[in-house]
């Protein structure tokens, strides 16, 4: 295989991304949750029938439920909707939920089709949204931006997305050493009904089981003989016959014996006397069944067990036992609970399935209660037989999940689940904060606890997570995003699996006894973290299931692992897990040949064909242990089985903009995926349809220079954020120093760093319940030039009371002239109204410089009748003191802007738009952007874009020869002459072209001054915040400074006479606070003495003294 | 004068000129005064731009404060802007024939596909200024581009300015001076202690192929201008003698030297097409005399009082 | 920030009388570089320099110490020069375009 089938190879990353990965995850997760989740939700046991407790007779059942397409119901007309139309008005984009349900209605049976039960939020791009599978001209009619990442949803005009969220695996043993030192193994159970965790511990040298249910710890060994084990030597097969293992269970079983439990129904009485809450009195159970249920049913919930069969949890104990056994002896065998294998993602999908189960349960439940009330009375003969259907409360489906969605609460009774910050608004600030935000991944971890292990880069998340892209601060390590090429898997049903399993040798472990199934050559196979069998041929059944699956006749996202050292062979067909796609090599060669590539490039295959084919296999983290990968074709060895698709995958979207990302410092390209973000560019092709609070955007965004295979693949070249600027590197003025920049007039006035911040108000006209509503009035007529400030600020109206589009307002203008009803509750007459009943509650226009008006809009929606939306447009020129950067996390604040002609140029004439100080790379070391300038401007000369991809990318010898070629030296140096004297500058200087992105934090949003000003009400301090023109803070630590020089007075007056200076009244007989001299305690004028004293403290007076402690002021005079 | 300059008078050849560019040496003055004149090309030589922008209609896709910036940028030709006064001396209250000229772009796309707005669609709104358009003579400059049933109608005036006060006034795309080299062959020693080899090495070094090799095997200057200063020739001298760069410090004995005559400077200036390039030279001269004799007038009456 | 406007010429002059600090409003490096260089020539100017002190203020300084003559006197015929420079050049400028 020679290089060039290499970098074509690449080819199948685009076709990978436009099946799977990026956004894919959530769309994909969000169909199977509406197509196929949904009906099992409905269809369980527990949910499908609602009975009545008064009436025997009495059924509802769902047979069926179905999503439709997206529609909203206005005065009685369903019409379908565009989530660009749901953003416009505020609308929420939701789909209709049909059931189909078969009930008794008084003696008969009906059915009905069709009945709808609520509205579902739809993601944008699943299978029943409007926008999926069309092509751009299409999208276009319905004013959607093709390049738009979609996967998010939208409640009430506002975007929402549902993050990933990563936790640990369920249903995995984890062992680990806890804070006393003592080995634990933990298992999570969670199955569709209960939730739990048991908890096998070992406390000295003997070991026991606990449990939320039991209120004490278990030794080992009786939970084993209630489980039916009741012979020792039986507990001992079951763990391990070897020394280590007889010796730690020994002490273990002796406690058996000194509490006098022998037998299956002595330890079960053990256990039940140990239960907590228990509700044997009630419901009139021994104990000893009491303690069968709770260990068949809520220990180890997940194995399953009918008819209290018990052989698989003891299996599974024993498992347990073993691993804490020998945990104790090697602490090398402790589970890293960081790593990636025992972590799994949960999309959206899965998230909005917990809601709506419990929302559907909370539905039926309130069906129920209905019922009862209606058949626990006594019937009356007249009338019409109950209809079950009026019982139906619609709003609660829909209100719950736009409510959950909308704050990002998910509060789930059934499975006692408070998350808070489960969604985020999408943050539009460019393209690609947008994608970033669809790929990222949050943390379950608190983010105040300090434990590094967490927050350290794994060396498991190498290719599914970017080790670049993660936020500086307290979310640092917490808060990752997914890589390019790395895909979640979803679901699939286990008996495929585990029948094909069997069929290929896997024998039932229950077949075995335990000395049998630790026996060597012997290897235990699990499903999903669950015991199926033993093997007595591991690599067959391995190579047989990879051979399948690769073949098609198993979905490719199921996992085969061999774990050596612990005879153990695990099978995951789960969901939540991270895969990546790589080639198979066979025999040192790959089985990805030119030809394939070629098919792909015509279109004759896609990437599922090679997957289908057995060319191209998904790995998860645990099935990489059994890999072993080459990076590149030259690496490819005898034991090689896997090659890498293309090295520069490992990292994500965002960090794919760096352009030679291996030659920086990494610190710096984690800043860079911080500031990518914040770079103001083109956000899509919609831009100036959208209504946004505010937008931020460039007037003449350029596409880089030297760019990256990820840019090209994800679309940012369409869609770029920042100029091409043309820099110098050398000190100038003196006002670069600290990373400052110096910007060319010239250049910004022909357009360079402009741009637009677009922002919008809200208005509307609200009804009242007693019918009034607001109005809108007519302006007042300004006659003359120079009108008061009062009349002044309705110039830009027009006639109808709304501000005319185009015109220019500042701060305090009206925007809509609103009247709103004095009297709201009363009923009143509408035709006595007067002008006296509305009072003016004008919006008025918010920002600091005077914008133009550019768009009205104004529209209905079910909520709100009339609402009215105004959109400025403001343009910024770049200023001192806006910040820029270069995409390799140098950041910089304008310093100063000078003249073209005082800029150094060189012989054909050219001159920097900005100049930037060498000071900045000695200690960064962001050799990528000495070679980005290099490579920049040998592109210019050749007329090409050059590529800086990770581990790949232009040569610089190459690009040295280019500049040769054009009469320029190879180090990209150049001799410039200084502008103001004409002269040559003595050194050469290091010019060219580089990206510079213009970030979002401007002087103009930020500049704020006060000398005197609003003082909150409540303390009568000085307000907080520059939109409420408040004072900066002069905080503990900066008191500490004034206290360290001993500057008493200064003290005093920043903290009491410039903030709350208050002079109180107090009586000097009794102490307490009075008022303009009266003491109402002493009820008399005499003694009272003016104090000085900062208003929050006489407020702490009167606090104190509203809960009846008296704070007694004892005065002196001084 | 002359005697400041001790034997060469100050002198201007020109030795090329197109409609575009124009490209003349300058000799006989120092780097000061060339880069003097330079400045003044770019930033003080004043022409008529688009300045005032009154928005009548704008349906289209770019808003309002977009298009004037365009319109502002777009050069228009100034040859008689000496007829014009600059805005703030002109008498007149707003502006009047004098000291402004009115363009109205008025289009309305009604048959639908995608129209170009360019600098042709600007009209004068009087025939006096007519002589103020546009200079798309090599083609039209885009402005906007409007879509069914999108318009614009805006009337505009062009004032008069120097490219100090805002980019658009600058009637240069570049205007640009460079020093004429001047290289030192040290024969002798390129004879007695290089071999024909070594000196075809430092021949080759040279990015723009200023050296060549003569019959003889001896160096020889053949493209002076267009040295680029980068020192190679002189680094690789010394390197083949002393294997060592840092003995370029020693500048008296240099095999090959380097350097810029200091009175000779070859000027390139390419106009924007507001002003014919000839005209922006010739009126740097002027200005640059007006502005030292708004200095001299000063001066009297300071003496007086002294 | 038109340039004519508002140009003024102030002059600090120190005991020696030989000594003096010209402050140009609304001038720059243009101006200030040349007739520095001009002064300089001069056999009788012993100091010249010039600066523009902010980048922000449209102010430049000249210090010009002389050994004999007034230093107005010495600017004035520098700037006499840097005009007849100027006209030899138009003028050669003009002949040649024709």
């Amino acid at each position: 295989m020679s290089q060039n089938s290499h970098q074509e190879q690449n080819l199948l990353i685009p076709a990978f991304l436009q099946l799977r990965g990026l956004v894919k995850q959530h769309i994909d997760s969000y169909d199977y949750f509406l197509t196929t989740d949904i009906k099992q939700i409905v269809s369980s046991p527990s949910n499908c029938c609602v009975l009545s407790d008064y009436n025997p007779d009495f059924y509802l059942k769902y047979k069926d439920i179905r999503v439709l397409m997206p529609s909203i119901e206005e005065d009685a007309v369903i019409s379908s909707i565009t989530p660009h139309e749901c953003r416009l008005r505020d609308l929420t984009y939701a789909a209709p939920i049909e059931v189909d349900i078969e009930y008794i209605k008084g003696n008969k049976i009906i059915c009905r089709s069709g009945l709808e039960i609520g509205m579902m939020p739809i993601m944008l791009g699943c299978c029943n949204c409007v926008l999926r599978n069309k092509s751009e001209e299409e999208l276009a009619k319905m004013l959607e931006c093709p390049y738009d990442p979609r996967g998010y949803f939208i409640i009430k005009g506002v975007e929402k997305v549902i993050l990933i969220q990563e936790q640990a695996s369920k249903n995995r043993i984890i062992v680990e050493i806890d804070s006393k030192n003592n080995v634990v193994a933990q298992v999570t159970s969670s199955t569709h009904e209960k939730k739990s965790r048991t908890v096998v511990q070992s406390k000295g040298s003997k070991i026991y089981m606990k449990h939320n249910t039991l209120s004490e710890d278990i030794p080992i060994a009786i939970v084993f003989k209630a489980l039916g084990v009741q012979a020792d030597q039986e507990i001992f097969q079951l763990v391990g016959t070897q020394k280590q293992y007889i010796d730690a269970l020994g002490m273990s079983l002796q406690e058996c014996s000194i509490l006098n439990i022998l037998t299956e129904k002595q330890a079960l009485r053990f256990i039940g006397s140990k239960i907590k809450n228990s509700k044997a009195a009630k419901t009139g159970r021994t104990k000893i069944e009491e303690a069968r249920d709770v260990l068949a049913t809520v220990v180890l919930s997940h194995v399953p067990c009918e008819n209290y069969d018990f052989r698989a949890k003891i299996r599974y104990l024993g498992i347990m036992v073993r691993k804490v056994i020998d945990a104790m002896n090697d602490p090398k065998k402790v589970d890293d609970r960081d790593y990636y294998g025992n972590k799994r993602l949960e999309l959206a999908g899965q998230l909005v399935g917990l809601l709506f189960e419990d929302l559907f349960k909370r539905f039926n439940s309130d069906i129920k209660k209905h019922v009862d009330k209606i058949f626990s009375k006594p019937k009356s003969s007249k009338g019409e037989p109950f209809d079950v259907i009026t019982a139906m409360n619609k709003k609660m489906i829909t209100e719950g999940l736009n409510n959950a969605i909308s704050t990002g609460n998910w509060s789930l009774k059934r499975f006692k689940m408070e998350r808070a910050g489960v969604t985020e608004v999408l943050s539009r600030l460019s393209y690609m904060s947008a994608l970033g935000m669809m790929t990222r991944i949050n943390s379950q971890f608190e983010k105040t606890r300090k434990i590094s292990g967490p927050r350290s880069l794994q060396g498991s998340q190498f290719g599914m997570i970017c080790p670049s892209d993660t936020p500086e601060g307290e979310s640092c390590g917490l808060v990752k995003t997914l890589a390019l090429t790395t895909h979640i898997t979803i679901d699939q049903p286990e008996e495929q699996i585990s029948k094909l399993a069997f069929s290929l040798g896997v024998e039932d472990a229950s077949l075995f006894s335990g000395d049998e199934l630790y026996s060597p050559g012997v290897f235990r196979v699990f499903l999903n973290g669950q015991p199926l069998g033993v093997h007595r041929d591991a690599d067959f059944l391995i190579n047989s299931l990879r051979e399948i699956r690769r073949k098609g006749k198993i979905s490719e996202f199921v996992s085969v692992v061999k774990v050596e050292e612990e005879q153990q062979i695990h099978i995951a067909c789960d969901g939540g897990r991270l895969t990546r796609p790589f080639i198979i090599i066979e025999k040192c060669k790959s089985k990805v040949e030119p030809k394939h590539i070629k098919e792909l490039t015509l279109g004759l295959r896609n990437f599922d064909d090679f997957v289908n084919e057995g060319l191209v296999e998904y790995l998860d983290v645990n099935e990489e242990n059994n890999a072993v990968i080459a990076m590149r074709h030259e690496n490819i060895s005898e034991d090689t089985t896997h090659l890498e698709i293309d090295p520069f995958t490992i990292l994500g979207c965002v960090a794919g903009l760096i352009p030679y990302p291996h030659h920086n410092q990494s610190p710096r390209n984690t800043y860079q995926c911080a500031m990518g973000k914040q770079a103001l560019g083109i956000i899509g092709y919609n831009q100036f349809l959208r209504v946004d609070t505010v937008l931020y955007l460039l007037a003449y965004s350029q596409t880089p220079m030297v760019r990256t295979k990820t840019i090209e693949i994800v679309n940012y070249d369409k869609l770029p954020a920042g100029h091409n600027a043309s820099v110098a590197v050398m000190s100038y003025s003196g006002y670069d120093i600290e990373d400052a920049i110096i910007l060319n007039k010239a250049s910004s006035e022909r357009g360079f760093g402009r741009s637009l911040i677009v922002k919008r108000q809200n208005s509307d006209l609200r009804r009242y319940n007693n019918g009034l509503s607001d109005r809108l009035v007519m302006p007042p007529v300004i006659h003359g030039d120079n009108p008061p400030p009062s009349i002044k600020k309705f110039h830009a109206l027009d006639k109808g009371g709304i501000v005319a589009v185009g015109s220019i307002v500042q701060t305090g203008d009206v925007l809509v002239n609103k009247e709103t009803p004095v009297n709201k509750v009363d009923d009143i007459e509408m035709s006595k109204l007067t002008d006296n009943d509305f009072k003016p509650s004008f919006t008025c226009f918010k920002g600091p410089n005077p914008t133009q008006v550019n768009r009205l809009f104004i529209a209905c929606n079910p909520e709100e009748p009339f609402l009215i939306k105004t959109v400025t447009i403001e343009t910024r020129p770049p200023e001192l003191g806006d910040k820029f950067s270069s995409r390799h996390g140098q950041k910089g604040v304008v310093g100063l802007i000078v003249q073209q002609e005082d800029m150094p140029f060189n012989e054909q004439g050219w001159c920097p738009d900005m100049i930037m100080n060498p000071h900045g790379f000695p200690s960064r070391m962001t050799v990528g952007k000495l070679i980005e300038l290099v490579a920049g401007k040998s592109g210019v000369f050749q007329g090409k874009f050059k590529y800086g991809t990770a581990f790949a990318g232009d040569k610089v010898i190459d690009c040295g020869e280019i500049l040769v070629k054009n009469g320029f030296n190879y180090t990209g140096k150049d001799v410039l002459m200084c502008g103001t004297s004409g002269e040559l500058v003595g050194a050469y200087i290091f010019s060219g072209p580089l990206y510079y992105q213009k970030l979002k934090h401007m002087v103009a949003d930020k500049m704020h001054a006060r000398a005197i000003g609003p003082k909150t009400a409540l303390t009568r301090q000085p307000t907080e915040g520059r939109a409420r023109e408040g004072g900066l803070r002069l905080g503990e630590m900066e008191r500490d400074c004034l206290i360290g020089y001993g500057a008493a007075s200064l003290i005093q007056e920043r903290l009491m006479y410039s903030s709350d200076v208050f002079i109180a009244s107090v009586c000097e007989s009794c102490g307490n606070l009075g008022y303009e001299q009266w003491c109402q305690f002493c009820k008399s004028r005499l003694n009272i003495v003016k104090v000085k004293m900062p208003y929050a403290c006489k407020l702490l007076f009167q606090e104190l003294q509203a809960m009846n402690i008296r704070p007694k002021l004892n005065l002196s005079s001084s | 004068m002359s005697e400041v300059y001790r034997g060469r008078a100050p002198n201007i050849e020109i030795n090329k000129i197109t409609r575009e560019k124009i490209k003349f040496t300058l000799s006989g003055v120092d780097s000061s005064v060339a880069n003097s004149l330079r400045r003044v090309m770019i930033a003080e030589v004043p022409t008529m731009a688009i300045d005032v922008v009154h928005i009548h209609t704008n349906t289209s896709s770019l808003h309002d404060e977009f298009i004037a910036h365009r319109l502002g940028l777009i050069p228009l030709i100034s040859e008689n802007q000496d007829n014009y006064d600059f805005p703030r001396d002109c008498k007149c209250t707003g502006h009047c024939e004098h000291c402004a000229v009115q363009f109205r772009l008025k289009v309305k796309n009604q048959e639908g596909g995608v129209l170009d707005v360019t600098s042709r669609d600007l009209r004068h709104l009087s025939q006096q200024g007519n002589d103020v358009r546009p200079a798309d003579s090599d083609g039209p400059i885009l402005i906007l581009k409007l879509r069914k049933n999108q318009e614009i109608d805006i009337t505009c005036n062009a004032r008069k300015g120097i490219g100090k006060e805002h980019a658009k006034w600058s009637p240069v795309a570049t205007a640009v001076f460079k020093y004429t080299p001047d290289i030192y062959l040290n024969q002798q020693r390129l004879e007695s202690q290089f071999t024909a080899e070594e000196r075809k090495e430092i021949v080759n070094s040279c990015p723009v192929g200023v050296y060549k090799l003569n019959e003889e095997s001896n160096i020889e200057v053949v493209k002076l201008n267009k040295c680029m200063f980068c020192e190679e020739c002189m680094r690789k001298g010394e390197m083949i003698i002393t294997r060592s760069a840092s003995a370029l410090l020693n500048v008296h004995d240099n095999v090959v030297r380097v350097s810029q005559l200091k009175d000779r400077f070859i000027f390139k200036v390419e106009s924007s097409g507001a002003l014919k390039p000839e005209s922006i030279v010739s009126k740097a001269f002027t200005i640059l005399t007006k502005k030292l004799d708004d200095i001299k007038q000063l001066i009297p009456p300071l003496i007086n009082t002294r | 920030m038109e340039s004519s406007d508002n140009k003024k010429f102030s002059v600090a002059e120190d005991e020696t009388g030989k000594g003096c600090t010209f402050a140009f409003t609304g001038e720059g490096h243009t101006i200030g570089n040349a007739l520095r260089y001009l002064l300089i020539k001069n056999q009788d100017v012993e100091f010249c320099g010039y600066s523009v002190p902010h980048p922000a203020e449209p102010v430049m300084n000249i210090r010009l110490q002389t050994y004999k003559n007034p230093p107005l006197e010495t600017l004035e015929a520098s700037l006499n020069q840097l005009t007849s420079v100027c006209d030899l050049l138009l003028s050669k400028l003009d002949s040649k375009n024709i």
